[in-house]
């Protein structure tokens, strides 16, 4: 169900403040159940989701300094993966075959890459992706309940947002509406107007890449060539949901982090709910969907 | 939407949709399981699932009769009609049913008892009532005996109940937490575990002539039980006696007092990986205080569940190379062995 996502891949499971020192939490890839945690000294791992003793989900477990416990029996884990400690038997040495296999795993860009693959490659740099505007920051994830299916790949780089040269000083999007002007192959004309303010308008072209398998990358460019880009990564969990993770460009700053976040929230929404053409509905301006 | 017009090949026993591996189905079906609460069982039918299989448990004047959860008329649910007349009455077209089984009365026709009506028979199974239980076996032999529990069975002694609840994890999955004190100092330490014992004694398991059984002793954090002893943790001996292939009592004897309190546990296979819990315990005062017990247990279950249901592979694994064992894992290794080589459990699956 995740059309032309390659399974030996990296992609992200997480934001990197999502995951604090200490922490563990389940993460899903291609259906593959994957515990992640982080060691108090600031190690990010993800290993098989299951203690080999009683095939406990090693997620449910806890951090204790840097070794992960599993929640039933208690025993400990190093940074290796190597049972180094049975509470039941401290003096025994923890059995060697009870190691607990890794993934490959990598911190990069804001967010925690995790690869099935043999881990011989790296995640991709996402500041070369789109040059002009530097690096760029994790602002949000989502999730969706819907496999990354062709579909969902062709639905997500065919969403329009409102670039936050546009939106003045003030960063709100509130107010402002769109009507599509053109949709084609080379992408999307949007005309951006507030009803409030007939003078604040916008027209905008939008268009999309697909740089890596599992990466769109949305660029908008409006009057005067003010360009912003926004970049989006999934996560395919499973057969029905997808994690999706929005990436806003450095070069735009803080402000255009708050209504990313709410744009985000609303592209969770649309595609949870309704998967009808873009031109159909509006993510932007629904009623009740105020920034 | 049709069936074929010739259904007397079509014989097999299992259950449509059976979750189990077919030679595993039928060894299982040839224990005792318990289905309902005895008490539970009155003035109406009740359903229950038994191996993937649908029953209705029904009393009568004659006891209480377990029988598929169907009408041979036209195939309703039983368990949704009524008792009158000391009978089973079918929601769909009023077929009583007596205490056997046997139809002895069809209201539509002329003739209501007419001799017909004994023609008709529902398709019932072995039960017995036994230790507040209602106990059925889907074979017409019995191949191992229901438990005897010391303790629950002295009437001298009030017996509790817990309210039964389901969990989606094997019987055999629940049996090993059950019977798995190693657990205690990580998942109960919200009730009656002690974080300071987890280094695990040396224990023997002893082959019974029912089961297994096992002693241990533990270090409680707190004191739950009633018998006048001051202390902060209550140092008690374990005694676990497992009757195959899911029931299990364990008799818990804290140290200086006379007080022993039996808890037993017997569960209900649903299905391979749905599991009904049917607890009750007592205990020396003869007069156990229901609201304290059913509320500790009903804790200790729910730091259970939320674990053992997600305990992969679902399925336990009778290969005993799938997992690791310690010493603290005497039990479930020992349990594992018998299930395979005793009764011919987890077979390889036919060529």
């Amino acid at each position: 169900m995740t059309g032309g996502l390659p399974r030996e891949d990296w992609y992200p499971v997480g934001g990197s403040g999502d995951l604090p020192p200490g922490a563990v939490r389940p993460a899903g890839l291609f259906g593959t159940d994957i515990a992640c945690w982080r060691a108090e000294s600031g190690g990010f791992h993800a290993w098989r989701n299951r203690c080999g003793h009683r095939g406990m989900r090693l997620s449910f477990g806890f951090v204790r300094g840097d070794r992960l416990a599993c929640r039933y029996h208690g025993w400990r884990y190093d940074e290796s993966g190597e049972c180094a400690f049975v509470p039941a038997h401290p003096r025994m040495k923890g059995p060697r075959k009870a190691a607990v296999p890794a993934y490959a795993s990598a911190e990069q860009d804001g967010l925690l890459w995790v690869s099935l693959g043999e881990g011989t490659t790296v995640p991709p740099a996402l500041a070369e992706l789109a040059p002009d505007d530097g690096a760029f920051t994790f602002c949000r994830g989502i999730h969706l309940p819907r496999p990354a299916d062709d579909g969902l790949m062709d639905r997500l780089s065919r969403l329009v947002f409102p670039p936050a040269a546009m939106l003045g000083d003030d960063g709100s999007a509130a107010g402002w509406r769109y009507d599509v002007r053109a949709a084609d192959e080379d992408g999307i004309e949007a005309a951006w107007h507030r009803d409030d303010d007939p003078d604040r308008r916008a027209v905008v072209r939008y268009r999309s890449s697909r740089p890596h398998p599992g990466l769109i990358v949305l660029t908008a460019e409006g009057d005067g060539n003010a360009r912003e880009s926004r970049l989006l990564a999934v996560q395919p969990v499973d057969d029905d949901a997808t994690n999706l993770y929005v990436l806003v460009a450095a070069a735009h700053g803080e402000a255009a982090r708050p209504h990313s976040a709410c744009w985000a929230r609303r592209v969770r929404w649309f595609l949870a709910n309704d998967m009808a053409d873009i031109r159909s509905y509006d993510p932007w301006t629904a009623e009740g969907a105020a920034a | 939407m049709f069936q074929p017009t010739d259904q007397s090949t079509r014989v097999s026993e299992l259950p449509a949709g059976c979750s189990f591996a077919e030679s595993d189905w039928h060894i299982l079906a040839g224990f005792w399981h318990p289905v309902a609460f005895a008490h539970e069982v009155t003035d109406r039918p009740v359903a229950a699932r038994l191996l993937d299989v649908d029953l209705v448990v029904y009393r009568t004047g004659d006891g209480v009769t377990v029988a598929r959860d169907l009408c041979p008329h036209r195939g309703t649910r039983l368990s949704a009609g009524a008792l009158r007349d000391d009978m089973l009455v079918c929601p769909m077209h009023g077929l009583h049913f007596d205490g056997t089984g046997t139809c002895r009365r069809i209201p539509s026709m002329v003739n209501p008892e007419a001799p017909m009506a004994a023609k008709i028979r529902l398709h019932v199974h072995q039960s017995a009532e036994h230790l507040g239980l209602i106990w059925a076996c889907l074979k017409d032999q019995p191949i191992w005996p229901l438990p005897e529990w010391a303790g629950l069975s002295d009437p001298a002694l009030k017996t509790v109940y817990v309210p039964s609840d389901t969990w989606h994890a094997a019987a055999s999955r629940h049996v090993e937490n059950f019977n798995d004190v190693a657990h205690f100092p990580f998942v109960h330490l919200g009730s009656f575990g002690d974080a300071d014992s987890a280094v695990f004694p040396a224990y023997q398991v002893t082959q019974t002539d029912y089961g297994l059984s096992f002693a241990v002793d533990y270090t409680e954090g707190g004191n739950r039980f009633p018998d006048d002893v001051k202390a902060d943790r209550r140092e008690v001996r374990y005694t676990y006696e497992l009757t195959y292939p899911f029931s299990t009592l364990l008799i818990v004897d804290p140290a200086g007092s006379d007080f022993v309190h039996y808890f037993a546990d017997t569960v209900c296979p649903v299905s391979a990986r749905e599991t009904r819990i049917f607890q009750q315990l007592t205990d020396t005062t003869g007069d156990p205080d229901a609201d304290y017990w059913i509320k500790d247990s009903l804790t200790i279950n729910d730091e259970d569940k939320p674990l053992v249901e997600n305990q992969r592979p679902e399925d336990l694994p009778l290969d005993t190379a799938v997992e690791m064992h310690i010493p603290a894992d005497r039990f479930s290794l020992a349990y594992r062995k018998a299930l395979a080589t005793k009764f011919g459990l987890g077979a390889p699956l036919a060529a």
